[in-house]
Parts: C-alpha cells; structure tokens; sequence
C-alpha cells in the first residue's frame, strides 16, 4: 500500500447540444437518452472500481454549463446528499451510492433540458471550453477540500463542432490543466476537433473517436475507465495513445484558415497568409520582401 | 660511418660503467666503447631535449642528455685530471649548447599534442586515418577544420607573470644548525624576489660572484651584514659588502618621492588638508622638520626609519609586477589618455543600480483588431449550415420531448456483438504498429554498423571541405574544388563500393548507402555544374 493516499477524480463533461442531438436523432442516428444510459453505467463503473472515487459530471449546453452531479444549489455550494427514501434506493437492490449518482442525473437532466431549450439556446456550438474551465475549477476545489494526493482527470464527450471564437479560451484551458497535471480525455460523436486533439496530446490524454452509437458504452469502459497512469502498463492503451499526428497548424488571421507556412508579423505576431506590406493588426509597415528572396525571408512554420 | 664530420671527440668517457669515447658530429651524439669499432648509443640532436650538468662540488663530472621520450643518459667524464675532465665536460656542453637550438623542432609541442589529441579520440583517429593517411586530403587541411579541438590553438596562452609575495623575507626562516650558527635555505625564487625587490643587492652579486667570492659567501654574508639586520642592531662596521646598498636605497627612495604619483586618481597630495599635508611622504619625506618643532628622539628616528623601509620594500614588491606593463611616461597626454581618464573616473563615480533606469522611448503596440487573436480555425462546413431551417426546429422537438419521458433503460445499453467489434478496433492498432523492423540494427550486423558509421564521418568529413570551397573564387579554392572532387571520386570508389559489396555479399538488401550515394551526387551534381558555369566565362 502507497504510504501516501491517492484518490482519483473524474469530470465528465457531456456534450447535450440541443441542435447537434436533434438533427442526430431526426436523422435516426443517435439517441441522446441512450448516451446518457451509457454514461450513467460508465460512472457506475467508476464508482466501482474504489469506494474513495470521486466524480462530477457537468452537462455542456450551446449557452451554459451545468453541474448534473454533484447536486449544487444556485449558490454553488454542493447540497447535503439527502438521506434517501428508502423506496427510492431499495426497490431494486442497487447499491445507495449509485442510485443517489443517478437519481440526481437524471434529474438534473431533465431540469436542464426542459427549461434549456428556448430561441437563445439554438446555437450549433456548446460551451466546452467554459465546461472545461468549470471542470478545472471544480478540480481545485476538490483538491484543497481533500486531504492526500488527488489525481484528476477530465474526460470531455463531446458532439457538436468545435466553436471558433472558444479558441483563446480553450487554449488557455489547455495550459492550466498542463501546469496542474490534469490528463483531458476526448471521446468524439461527431466531427474530429482539433483544439481537443491538442488538448489531449499535451496533457498526455487519450483522444478517441467513436463510430456509432452501439459501441459507446464499450469505447467507454476500455479506454476511459483507467486512470492515465494505468493506461501505460495497457498494451491496447500505450499503443492508440502513442504520439500520433497531431494538427498543431494555426490559422491566418485574414482568412482563418489553417496554413502550413504563412508571413508572421515581427511585431505583434500576427499571422497571414499573404504578404501584405501594412500588418492589418499593427498597422506596422514591412518592405517587400525582394523577389528573389520571397520564399525565404519572413518564412516561418507556425508554431 | 665516418662520413659525417666530426666535430668534438672526448675520450675517457664512461657509460654505464663502461669507458669508451663521445663523438659529437655535425648532426648526431654518439658514444662508442673502447675497442670496439660501433656506436652503442647515438642520437639525433632533433632527440634530445636538454642537457644537464652535475654540481661543480660533485665528485664525478658528469654530463645528462634527457631526450624528449624523457629518457636520460648520463655520461662521466673519466679523465684522472679532474681540472681536465672539467674543461671537456665544458667543451661538450658548450657544443651541445650550440647545436641542441639548431635541431630543435619548434612543431614538436603541437606534433605532440595532436597525437595526443588522436590518441584519445577514436572517431578523429579513424577520419584521419581514413583521409589523410590515404593521401585524400592534406595534413595540414585536416588539422585546419579541427584547429579548435587544439588547445595550443587557443587564444589565451599569454600566462600571467607571478609576482612577489609580499612576506618572502619573512618566510626565510633560519633554522639552528645546532651549534652556533644559523641555516638559511634559499631558494631560486627567494634569491629572483630579493633580486627584484633589492636591485643593489642584485648589482653587489653580478659584481662579487662568482670571480670575488663563492655564492654560499656571498649570500652568508648577505644574511650577516647590517644592512639585512640594520633595524635590530644600530652600529655598522665599515667593511660590509652592503654598506653602500643603504645610501643607494636612500637615494631611490627620494628619487621615488621626486617623480611624484603618476596616476592622478591616487595622488592624496592634491588634497590641501592644512596640518596633514605635513606629513606627505610617509616617513620618506626629504625635507627637514619645521625649525619650530623639536628634534625627534631616537626611538622617532627608528620608526621612522622602519616605516621608510616598509615603504621601500612595498614599493619594490608592486614595481616588479608593474615594470612588465610600464612604457613611456609622456608629459603630454594624448587624446586616447584623456579618453581613458574620464571613463576611470566616471567608472568610479557611477553605481549602475543606483541609476534609474531609463524607459523613456517605448513605443506603444498599437493593436486594431485584437479579437483576431481569440479566434481558432473556421471549419468548412460550418460555413453554409443555416441555423433556422425545419430540421432545426423538429430535432429540438423531438429532443425536448425524449428527455421528458426520459426513463433509464440501463439494461440494454450494450449488446455483445458490438462490444466485440469495439474491442477488436480498439486493439487493432496494436498489431499494425509492429513494423519498426527496418530499424539499422535488424539489418546490419554490429561491425557493418561501424564500418557504415565510420564512412558517414569520413565522407561527410570529404564534403565539407568540398562545400567549403564554394564561391570558389581565388584560384586556390578552384584548385581545391577540383582536388577535393577528385577525392570524393576516390572515396567512392575505394570505400564505399567495397562496403556496397560486402553487403552485396552478406545478403543485406535494404540500401542503407542510399543517402551515402545522394550525397556524393549532389558533390558531383554542383561540381559539373560549377565547371561549365566556368568554361563558359
């Protein structure tokens, strides 16, 4: 036994996009209950592993994010857990615990979805990176509130596009969790995001992609149900976590699209596709490059 | 044997106990036994590093010759006469005196030290063995690119010159013989810092000895006479050697007092501080006590004459480290001088961190359009997705409605076909990343490493003289340019075709000289060029 007490917490953040579950579901694709069930035995599982796990779960909406667990009140201070009806846990023999962590899920749930859902919230985007920032801030807490070693993990669900007027935000993200040791896991439903990819290759994280819906549960409890430190001694895991090609390109900022190699400007760093003689951020004046010259001067791959 | 002309024969010299007969010829030393018709022992002059001589007091006259391999052999002159024995030692010494500097190789210490240098590093042994020994490219080319792994080649050799220890007749300590005398143990380097700190003393020396009295006399008297002891006993006899030294010091140290202080930063007379500028000099003023004041005592007068001679001493000890960097005092000072004296002054008026720093001319960033900063990439297909369309509006419906009648149906969240086919992808990477087998050391076995690893350094070596010849615009590079090309051609043809056979042979078929071969192309490629660039001109 480890002389010092090391306990685990996992932040789930699932991503409840309105929008994104919509289309899935009309296109008959993806079920956004059926996800949750997974979920509900994923944490399950978790929970299960050790009676000292802890956990969060925060539901990430196109406009707000939200604790589904633990219960917090409108002031942020987590509720008493309430000592449960005895119906309520025993009429199916589950173990309390778990049945508290669903109940109040699937409560809070509910709660979220059917006030969530107005005109502002039609948004193709969710606030992952605000969810992440409340995951890491949760994190802190937990650790100053928790005597011993705690090792902490965030593991983003995440289904509609990524947004890119999060990207400051996110990336700022990125290093917190890098400097407070927090592994960010990435389980992808929809389109591949490179900020998470990102995310999850600096923090030493696992990025996973999954097919369909059928074998969620399973990529769930394979890949994301050990610790990151486990993860190494797995043969399956150290080989899909091995360094991988990750996009780091930036975008032009004319343009916002990804370049290979672009002009940066020496003074504010802006980064252009095209040389323009006046930065457009700066308004700092350059020479034009001599043509002779032109592919090798001002030329840097972005970082 | 004898064709060499022979320029001093000694006979009745012994060797090992053996006697026999010294030649010293025109470029070699040479000993021959008696009886005997050969030389046992003979060496180049080049050889021989230096000579040494036994002590005049010494028995046996005899004569060392230390080679630079640091072995020696010593050589007795035998003759019965001893004065004559002396004066051949003298002969031979004086002809070896004359030729040892002739022979000397001024190369040897840096011979010595690239050897040394290749002895430890392997890998640069192997490149020089590699391109110079095979005659690709010149000695002198080598150590050109590795001149800085020479330390003679450094810059700082200038060493700096040691002083005099301020306490040296302090540490001269005489030990008792037991009887009733003292023992004094001198030094070369006690005798060179009272040379240098005392130069009349120096002088009664180069006038005494040898001719007038031995060294051991003169240093006993040296260590008798008042002038060593003159401020514990007062009187003085007449026939000291020394007795003239005290006046001459007197005269120096007023002499000393007349040139005044030549750096104006510590010349204290400039402060006009009333009563203390009386006693200027420190005990070595020249000028006589005011009339007013009384004549000192004597025990005045010693001190005084102490102070003066710590003063001496001090200002002997410092001039033997300042008289190396001492030139010409010009009285006029030049406009370099003036430079130099104000950059003194202001270094040692100024504290730089009691300066405020200064940050007056920063000019501001003057930012348009900051919030391009915080936006990450657009996707594509974000672009034409309208926000408002029916399918919008139903999925949220239709969302809306699932999570109201939301019921936990946990039991069938997973069927085990699908978690078969996850497990098997999940895993899939595993057998697919195990193709590292075109790693070099699955392909070649631990010599064909080495050999592979010894070409690299060698042929990368060849191309960088080559690359460093262009421009080839001096009729030296072009002639170098052609030299290295054709050794390039060399190499590849003796090296690195030999080892493509051998590998050829031992069945090794991935081309790990690939990039070997793109190299020495590229050479080629630049070189052909260069060559008609050249004809066309």
């Amino acid at each position: 036994m480890a002389e010092e007490l090391e306990r685990q917490l996992l932040v789930v953040i699932f991503d409840v996009n309105p929008v994104w579950w919509g289309i899935k579901s009309l296109q008959g694709q993806a079920q956004i209950t059926k996800y949750l069930d997974c979920l509900r035995v994923f944490v399950n599982s978790y929970l299960l592993l050790h009676f000292d796990n802890h956990l969060a779960i925060i539901a990430s909406h196109s406009t707000k994010s939200v604790f589904l667990y633990p219960p917090m009140k409108e002031t942020g201070v987590i509720e008493p857990e309430e000592t449960a009806p005895t119906d309520k846990v025993g009429n199916d023999r589950r173990y309390g615990h778990f049945a508290r962590v669903d109940n109040t899920v699937t409560d809070k749930f509910k709660e979220l979805m059917r006030e969530g859902c107005e005109e502002s919230d039609i948004r193709r985007d969710s606030v992952i990176a605000g969810s992440m920032a409340t995951a890491l801030c949760c994190i802190h807490r937990m650790q100053n509130e928790l005597p011993g070693k705690l090792n902490s993990r965030i593991l983003v669900i995440k289904a509609a596009d990524d947004a890119a007027s999060q990207y400051m935000s996110f990336m700022n993200i990125i290093f917190a969790a890098q400097k407070e040791r927090v592994v960010i896991d990435a389980c992808i439903l929809g389109h591949n995001s490179g900020l998470l990819q990102q995310a999850c290759d600096m923090t030493n994280g696992l990025y996973l992609q999954i097919p369909n819906q059928d074998v969620f549960l399973q990529y769930l409890l394979t890949a994301f149900l050990t610790e990151a430190e486990l993860r190494k001694h797995s043969i399956v895991l150290s080989q899909s976590t091995r360094p991988r090609e990750v996009d780091y390109r930036a975008a032009c900022f004319c343009h916002r699209s990804l370049v290979d190699i672009g002009f940066v400007c020496s003074v504010c760093l802006s980064i252009f596709c095209q040389f323009s003689p006046i930065c457009s951020t700066c308004e700092t004046a350059f020479k034009p490059p001599p043509m002779a010259a032109k592919t090798r001067k001002k030329r840097k791959t972005p970082a | 044997m004898s064709a060499e002309q022979i320029q001093l024969l000694i006979n009745q010299v012994r060797f090992k106990k053996r006697d026999g007969s010294l030649f010293l010829m025109s470029e070699r030393l040479a000993w021959c036994p008696e009886g005997k018709d050969h030389f046992d022992v003979t060496h180049l002059y080049s050889d021989i590093k230096c000579q040494k001589v036994s002590p005049e007091t010494k028995a046996k006259i005899q004569l060392q010759i230390i080679l630079l391999n640091e072995s020696s052999f010593v050589f007795h002159f035998a003759n019965t006469n001893v004065a004559e024995g002396k004066s051949d030692r003298e002969k031979v010494k004086n002809l070896l005196a004359q030729m040892l500097p002739q022979f000397r190789r001024t190369i040897d210490k840096e011979l010595e030290e690239k050897n040394k240098l290749l002895q430890k590093d392997s890998e640069l042994f192997n490149t020089y063995k590699d391109l110079v020994v095979s005659g690709v490219i010149t000695h002198e080319e080598f150590w050109k690119s590795h001149a800085s792994k020479l330390s003679s080649s450094k810059q700082n050799t200038l060493t700096q010159k040691v002083g005099v220890s301020a306490g040296f007749i302090a540490d001269v300590r005489p030990q008792s013989d037991g009887l009733n005398g003292l023992r004094y143990n001198l030094t070369a380097d006690t005798i060179h810092s009272i040379f240098s700190t005392y130069p009349t003393v120096k002088q009664k020396y180069l006038e005494n000895v040898p001719d007038k009295l031995t060294e051991k006399d003169f240093w006993t008297m040296f260590f008798q006479s008042h002038y060593y002891h003159r401020d514990r006993s007062a009187q003085s006899s007449s026939k000291d050697l020394f007795a003239d030294c005290m006046k001459k010091d007197e005269q120096d140290i007023l002499s000393m007092i007349n040139l005044g202080v030549k750096d104006k930063f510590n010349d204290i007379t400039y402060l006009d501080d009333g009563e203390s500028a009386q006693d200027e000099g420190y005990g070595n003023t020249s000028s006589q006590p005011p009339p007013g004041k009384v004549k000192p005592s004597a025990s005045q007068l010693a001190n005084k004459n102490i102070i003066q001679r710590f003063n001496h001493q001090n200002a002997m000890i410092l001039s033997t480290s300042v008289r190396r960097a001492k030139q010409d005092n010009g009285a006029e000072e030049t406009d370099a001088e003036v430079i130099v004296k104000k950059a003194r002054l202001k270094d040692s008026t100024t504290y730089d961190d009691l300066e405020s720093t200064s940050t007056n001319n920063e000019s501001t960033l003057n930012l348009q359009k900051h919030e391009r900063y915080k936006h990450g990439p657009t996707l594509v297909c974000q672009a034409h997705q309208e926000l408002n369309s029916d399918s919008v509006r139903e999925g949220m419906r239709i969302i809306t409605a699932q999570c109201r009648n939301y019921k936990p149906h946990v039991s069938k969240v997973l069927n085990p076909s699908s978690a078969a086919t996850a497990l098997k992808e999940l895993s899939s990477g595993m057998s697919s990343s195990h193709s590292d087998d075109n790693a070099i050391q699955h392909i070649l076995s631990q010599p064909q490493q080495d050999e592979l690893k010894q070409l690299y350094a060698s042929l990368s070596e060849l191309l960088r003289h080559y690359w460093a010849c262009f421009p080839a615009n001096t009729p030296f590079l072009q002639d170098k340019v052609k030299r290295m090309c054709r050794s390039i051609e060399t190499f590849q043809q003796t090296r690195l075709r030999v080892f493509q056979e051998q590998l050829r042979r031992s069945m090794v078929h991935v081309n790990v000289t690939e990039h070997l071969e793109e190299m020495v192309n590229a050479a080629f490629a630049k070189f052909n060029s260069w060559q008609s660039k050249k004809s066309r001109r």
